[in-house]
């Protein structure tokens, strides 16, 4: 059965169209993992009109190569540089660049590439093999297991990203806010529109990712100076790892793989998260743990699976739920919407095609990446040697089109520039945005389902409660805020035993 | 004083409460059937809540902090530099057609960026203004507004 649907994705995927999307997306993906100062969340964005021009599949093959092929580039300028290319990279600097220091860039290239195709390609297989049950199973779910799912969501993400969840609950609680802008989808009562007709939809997703991602990371880097790469004068040979290397490191890839894939499943786990557990893993488990740091291989093969697998495991809530679970997910799910495609428990039997292909092209995306990635390794060095002076405006460039392009509005920019600004002061303050755009995303079928689900158990709220799997999944919730309060406490015993 | 990390916490404060007052006009409806300003109210006033609660420990540990830190980089002129040349661009894209006013956008971006030649500056601006042109309009179809030079 499984086995058949990947026979017609790999039909779908072996398009001279979605081919080529499939190539540009992790082209272009590297391009973004490479250049430190973007990350991929404002990558996709920025490019997110383009699809619009295009068939949804051909589109979300494309996007989704820009998501797993920034996760392959991050790791080369952490290794050559030692500044991380995206977030997702930054513990590959701590052994990779020492590897690179001592000679050894070619075994850490290497490495970092076969270990994110293994973990890329068991991801897949995870991705294939699980979501369409799950989606069966959440075909029996109504408004209140989705309003409780949501909230676990978002308070997953708060709990793990960022390091105040007192911050993270005000961005969610903010994101939620912007949400109820617009029609009410039940009565079709205008709300907090102040009289605009151009907020009347709602506010417009695209300018509001753009300004909040794309502008305030540029504002963010020219208020630094800059990011002044320099690039390690090293020869990269033996690009190869050798048997002991492998010896080393297949271990921490599989680990990498099996922690990447789940950690990508939860909301607010993503990329980073599993990249930095995959990391104190390997060093908790490791004979010679004094000895990271210093450019042991299971430093950067562990790490570099783990951000990998990640990112199947991140499309799994996506496709079985309508959920997403980090911000890049959230921005995909925004550009399904917008041709007119809501994921959810029946997008798979619904739309087989874009599913099927959608998996079939990142088994295809994740070989490019390895024929491609280490060839054009003194491509991508010559690459980080762009001042950054003359990047940010292309940048801009691209945030701005990208803005206007979607209705064609003034409006929109000045939506974005102001966005930008909120964003800027936001991350200057320490302020996560993934919470804002995630509870942003999911307040429409939050607030959907909670009215439903009032209006099912004729004002009881009881009914979120009442039913099995919505309890599990409030309790879930209430742990983990509970869970955030622990630190506090214990460190306030402390003090008080002194 | 208004110190500046009560900036955000503050102006949250005044969302939150705002939108109450918005959501408690629009009608809360009753628990059997939820009016359009249910959720909006009660989201906005767990944002108040919340915010005071952090403004509030915001400002106890202002009293214990000493010592100024570097809040700023080094190059906050820049940053708003831009913002107001991208608030200008917006203002002057229908008037003066997407041409002209990315090419001066572009040719101040470059200049702000620290491109000391303006031949240079110039050429760079030309250049990038026509290839997106070229890409965007010509390409992928996009209608930029043509202003008064009609271009």
């Amino acid at each position: 059965m499984i086995f058949d649907h990947l026979v017609q994705g790999f039909g779908v995927a072996f398009q001279l169209a979605n081919l080529f999307a499939c190539f540009v997306g992790v082209l272009v993906g590297t391009l973004i993992g490479v250049l430190p100062g973007i990350g991929p969340a404002a990558a996709i964005a920025m490019l997110l009109p383009i699809t619009f021009k295009i068939d949804p599949v051909t589109g979300m093959i494309m996007l989704a190569g820009i998501y797993y092929g920034a996760m392959y580039g991050g790791s080369t300028t952490s290794i050559l540089v030692n500044i991380p290319g995206e977030a997702a990279s930054v513990v590959t600097c701590l052994d990779g660049h020492q590897m690179a220091r001592k000679g050894r860039a070619g075994p850490a290239l290497g490495i970092s590439a076969f270990g994110s195709f293994i973990a890329g390609t068991i991801s897949i297989v995870g991705l294939m093999l699980v979501a369409s049950p799950l989606a069966h199973m959440a075909v029996r779910f109504g408004p209140p297991e989705y309003f409780s799912l949501v909230c676990l969501g978002l308070i997953t993400l708060i709990q793990l990203t960022g390091r105040s969840v007192r911050k993270g609950v005000m961005m969610g609680l903010f994101g939620l806010l912007l949400s109820f802008v617009g029609l009410d989808t039940v009565t079709g009562v205008p709300r907090f529109n102040f009289g605009m007709l151009e907020f009347m939809n709602g506010i417009e997703s695209i300018p509001m990712v753009m300004g909040l991602f794309g502008i305030s990371e540029v504002l963010l880097n020219i208020e630094a100076g800059g990011t002044g790469a320099t690039i390690l004068k090293t020869k990269i040979k033996g690009l190869f790892p050798g048997l002991e290397d492998w010896k080393q490191s297949i271990g921490a890839i599989s680990r990498g793989s099996v922690l990447g894939f789940l950690l990508g499943v939860l909301p607010g786990g993503g990329t980073i998260l599993a990249s930095f557990i995959s990391y104190a893993t390997e060093k908790k488990i490791s004979k010679h743990p004094e000895k990271f740091g210093t450019g042991t291989i299971e430093g950067v093969a562990g790490p570099e699976a783990a951000n990998n697998a990640a990112v199947g495991g991140s499309f799994i809530p996506l496709t079985v739920l309508g959920i997403p679970t980090n911000v890049v997910i959230a921005i995909l799910m925004g550009a399904l919407v917008m041709h007119g495609i809501r994921p959810g428990p029946n997008f798979i039997q619904k739309y087989p095609d874009m599913f099927w292909g959608f998996v079939a092209s990142m088994y295809l995306g994740n070989a490019m990446l390895l024929v491609l990635n280490l060839p054009l390794i003194p491509l991508w060095v010559q690459v980080l040697r762009v001042p950054y002076r003359i990047l940010f405006p292309l940048i801009l460039l691209f945030v701005v089109i990208g803005s206007y392009s979607v209705n064609l509005s003034r409006f929109d920019l000045a939506l974005m520039l102001i966005f930008g600004v909120m964003g800027y002061v936001l991350r200057k303050f320490d302020y996560e945005l993934a919470p804002l755009i995630l509870a942003f995303i999911l307040g429409p079928m939050l607030e959907e389902a909670f009215r439903q689900s009032l209006i099912m158990s004729e004002g009881s709220f009881s009914i979120f409660v009442a039913r099995p799997a919505s309890l599990i999944f409030l309790l879930l919730a209430f742990l983990l805020l509970l869970s955030s309060l622990v630190p506090g406490i214990r460190k306030k015993y402390a003090m008080l035993k002194e | 004083m208004i110190r500046k990390e009560w900036v955000v916490p503050l102006a949250l404060l005044l969302v939150g409460v705002a939108s109450s007052i918005a959501a408690l006009r629009l009608g809360l409806g009753s628990v059997h059937r939820p009016g359009v300003g249910f959720l909006p109210f009660l989201v906005g006033v767990s944002l108040s809540l919340i915010a005071l609660y952090s403004l509030i420990i915001d400002i106890a540990a202002a009293s214990k902090k000493e010592g100024k830190e570097k809040f700023f980089g080094p190059f906050l002129v820049r940053v708003v530099l831009v913002v107001c040349c991208l608030g200008l661009y917006v203002v002057l894209l229908p008037v003066a057609g997407y041409l002209l006013s990315t090419f001066l956008l572009f040719l101040f971006l470059f200049k702000t960026a620290g491109v000391r030649r303006w031949s240079s500056a110039l050429a760079a601006s030309l250049l990038t203004t026509c290839a997106s042109y070229l890409l965007f309009g010509y390409w992928l179809g996009i209608r930029f507004p043509k202003g008064f030079p009609g271009l």
